[in-house]
């Protein structure tokens, strides 16, 4: 027995002790445990006090800790079952309102929903049902119990003997218990009921309750699984989850606790379901099971339609691929699970089909290849620019379709650049474009030999200029001038062997030392 | 299981105590702790017949024949049948439910009697497991139900015996025990008695009063006649009426979770010819409760409230536990 060994005073056990005390003196004239019964303050908060004969209107006060009515009458004897009940509830165990009516064998309709027929528990209010012996049923409150289930009880009675009472009672006395003290409310689950799930899947549950009780759950309580498993497998550690399973907190009263499990549905088909009940670390239940029901159903095969491509829960192969149950993952592009006769079997695109899954842009569009490849065609609209396997664009270093780039526009006299038949590209950046003809793209080129005359003989108001030559460097070479004889004129590109012509300023006369025409001032 | 077949001799370790000696003339209120106790010597022949680290049994019950023992689960809740011998298993009856059990004269079928109503009854055949729900069976206790307008004191309760002549009615709500005869009402027990076993002779009311944390164990006899035993709880009658076993447990504490927890408990004899007790087993491992002697004697089962199992032992301590002749 784990709890051998958790003795500790608690509220619950200092109850019970002081409750002891009624058990030094006979039954009807119980002592006060040692306070002053006769201050009315102390009848207020001390049940213990209702029980001497000088406080029977302590009974009688009909306020309660919380200056709430109690709603019971108290009988002649000094007491009355349901009004201590409701009394205890609240002034001992800090219920604010227990919320039973009626009499008290009504209890366990009128207080339901903290109503069960299983075992005794401390911090509760037993009832007894309208029967023999029990015209108006009866309650009480349970301050401890034993490992049978017998239990103590603290109680009052209309017919009497005077006062609180202190009892044992064997398990099988009452019909059932109002739990006040530790209590919850089941408030929801997750999957909701009746959806369906496929056969040997792991599915995260939960379930959110209520602590409706007066205490605190600590992190020990936990979420139990009550019962057959339905078939489940995986379940959690010791069939349930703890409170502080994951995070160390507890819970107040009117918190909520949402536990959440993973467990694998059955292998076989049906409707599976579990139960599940908060307990606490002695398995005590503390509130109504639940349950959580799925339908199992079987995994669908290859081929069946499936929604969304990926993983897939359904799908025996654990593949949805292209709206099917496929075989494999099939993942990439260039593979469908839907190729025509080949359903549900992952198969390679068709060589050429333009399949989205090949990463692409607006630019670059992937097309399969053979193997099942993604393949980026050239670009027709782009020269010099090519795609990358991801989809992005580069700029080629050459395009053929950027034809001879001609630099002939650049040539000179001494210098002739040769066009372009390669390197046609600019290079740089994510898209290319061809090189522009003649530009400073043309960098290649031959200087003409020395012997090429780069410049025409000229003649220029008597003065000859000579025909210039390349220098080899591609420069053309000066060679220099003379002045036409006698200071004659141009003719042609040479100097007139007579006048006129004659250079400026000059005039043609008659040179009779010379017998010729030349040209004076 | 068979009976052994032998007259019962009780095996108890020679050490007799007065009530007297136990707890001091007119000192009913003194501790167990208080008293002497002789050194620890285990119950001779005790076996463990239910362990199941799932279930925590309690409360043994015989059947009218002494073949079939059936426990409680953990608080009273579930009803299991015991296994007697190695080749068979624990049965669940009820794993949930809180239920009240009366056996048929046969001890083949049993009537579980759920707390929800005077009415609400499931018989369970042992034999074919079939369960029937039904209304309260003859073999059930039967209840005492006057004229709510007729003035007798006595107003309900539980029958613990009807001859005709007089009747003998446990009121549950005030611990009363009433005597009923012809016109004539006797209170036999006044005090809140929570326990009450009358003896197979129908001679004597043993009965246990005060909490269940520290119960005191008393025997009263038909004209009223009141012995106080001393600390104890759960007697249980040998056939022949002139013996009780009961526990004596140790003053309890109590968990945070309001549960009682004994230290210690031990099984004693009352021998009411000589108004003595005598110590059956002392064993500090062992927190022994619920005694419950077999129909016919030859066999002591409890239930360790430590261990949640249920042991039996013969009472003449010379037998093993699945052995015995037969008469």
């Amino acid at each position: 027995m784990t709890a051998f060994h958790r003795f500790r005073p608690t509220w619950l056990t200092l109850a019970a002790s002081a409750a002891a005390l009624l058990l030094a003196g006979d039954a009807h004239t119980q002592g006060s445990g040692g306070c002053d019964c006769a201050d009315a303050e102390n009848c207020t908060d001390r049940p213990e006090c209702c029980a001497t004969s000088d406080d029977a209107q302590c009974c009688g006060d009909q306020t309660m800790c919380s200056g709430r009515a109690n709603q019971f009458p108290c009988c002649g004897s000094g007491g009355n079952c349901t009004w201590y009940a409701e009394y205890h509830a609240e002034c001992v165990w800090g219920l604010d309102d227990l919320g039973c009516t009626g009499d008290a064998g009504d209890w366990m309709y009128t207080c339901q929903q903290r109503y069960t027929s299983g075992g005794a528990v401390a911090g509760s209010i037993f009832v007894v049902a309208k029967g023999a012996g029990f015209p108006w049923g009866h309650v009480g409150a349970v301050v401890s119990v034993a490992e049978n289930g017998d239990f103590d009880t603290i109680e009052q009675d209309c017919g009497g003997p005077f006062g609180t009472q202190r009892r044992g009672r064997l398990a099988d006395y009452a019909s059932g218990f109002i739990h006040v003290t530790r209590w919850s409310q089941y408030l929801g689950q997750a999957p909701l009921d009746d959806t369906s799930w496929p056969v040997s899947t792991n599915v995260q549950f939960q379930m959110t309750f209520k602590n409706t009780g007066s205490s605190p759950w600590p992190t020990q309580y936990a979420l139990k699984l009550v019962g057959d498993p339905g078939g489940f497998t995986n379940l959690p550690v010791g069939n349930r989850i703890l409170v502080g399973a994951a995070e160390p907190v507890t819970v107040p009263p009117n918190g909520e606790k949402t536990f959440r499990w993973t467990m694998t549905t059955p292998s076989t088909a049906g409707v599976a379901q579990t139960t599940w009940q908060v307990v606490d670390w002695d398995d005590v239940p503390l509130g109504r099971t639940a349950f959580i029901r799925i339908k199992v159903e079987p995994k669908w095969g290859d081929s069946t339609t499936c929604s969304p491509d990926g993983p897939s829960l359904w799908c025996s192969s654990g593949h949805c691929k292209d709206g099917v149950c496929c075989d494999t993952e099939c993942a990439g592009a260039c593979r469908t699970c839907k190729m025509a006769g080949s359903e549900g079997i992952c198969s390679l695109e068709a060589s050429g089909y333009a399949d989205p899954a090949c990463p692409h842009t607006a630019l670059c569009k992937a097309v399969c290849g053979a193997s099942g490849a993604c393949y980026y065609p050239s670009l027709s609209s782009q020269k010099c620019t090519g795609c990358n396997g991801d989809g992005s664009t580069y700029a080629m270093s050459d395009d053929s379709r950027c034809g001879t780039i001609d630099c002939d526009g650049r040539d000179t006299a001494c210098r002739n650049y040769y066009d372009l038949t390669a390197n046609r590209c600019v290079s740089g950046g994510p898209v290319g474009a061809c090189k522009t003809a003649n530009s400073s793209y043309c960098t290649s080129y031959a200087n003409n030999p020395t012997y090429v005359p780069c410049r025409p003989q000229t003649c220029s108001n008597g003065t000859v200029y000579r025909t210039d030559y390349c220098d080899g460097s591609g420069n053309c070479s000066d060679k220099g001038s003379y002045a036409c004889s006698y200071n004659y004129g141009c003719n042609g590109n040479g100097c007139a062997t007579t006048c006129p012509p004659c250079r400026s300023g000059y005039r043609c006369a008659w040179n009779y030392s010379l017998l010729r025409f030349i040209c004076t001032q | 299981m068979g009976g052994i077949g032998t007259v019962p001799v009780l095996v108890a370790l020679a050490i007799a105590w007065s009530p007297a000696a136990w707890a001091g003339a007119g000192a009913p209120g003194s501790s167990p702790n208080e008293r002497p106790r002789p050194p620890a010597a285990g119950l001779p022949g005790a076996k463990v017949v239910a362990a199941r680290s799932d279930v925590f049994l309690v409360t043994p019950r015989w059947s009218p024949d002494g073949e079939i023992l059936l426990a409680s689960g953990r608080f009273g809740v579930g009803l299991y049948r015991v296994p007697l011998n190695d080749a068979e298993e624990l049965e669940a009856i009820d794993p949930t439910a809180r239920v009240e059990v009366s056996f048929a004269p046969d001890g083949r079928t049993v009537a579980l009697h759920f707390p929800a109503g005077d009415d609400d009854f499931v018989e369970y055949d042992l034999e074919t497991r079939n369960k029937t729900k039904t209304s309260r069976p003859s073999y059930a206790p039967r209840l005492h139900a006057p004229d709510p307008a007729s003035t007798s004191r006595v107003k309900g309760g539980r029958v613990l015996q009807d001859d005709g002549q007089r009747r003998i009615v446990y009121e549950r709500k005030l611990g009363e025990v009433s005597l009923l005869q012809a016109r004539r009402e006797d209170v036999l027990i006044a005090r809140q008695a929570w326990r009450v076993a009358l003896s197979p002779d129908g001679r004597w009311l043993a009965y246990v009063t005060g909490s269940i944390e520290q119960p005191e164990l008393r025997v009263s006899d038909l004209s009223g006649s009141d012995r106080l035993i001393g600390p104890g709880a759960y007697p249980s009658w040998f056939p022949d009426s002139s013996r009780l076993v009961y526990s004596v447990p140790e003053a309890a504490g109590t968990t945070d979770q309001g549960v009682l927890d004994h230290s210690a408990a031990d099984l004693f004899v009352y021998d009411l010819t000589s108004g003595t007790s005598h110590v059956m087993a002392i064993t500090p491992d062992v927190v022994e409760m619920e005694p419950a002697v077999s129909p016919r004697g030859d066999w002591l089962a409890f239930a360790d409230w430590r261990s949640g199992t249920i042991q039996i032992a013969p009472t003449d301590g010379a037998a093993e536990p699945g052995e015995g002749g037969d008469e």
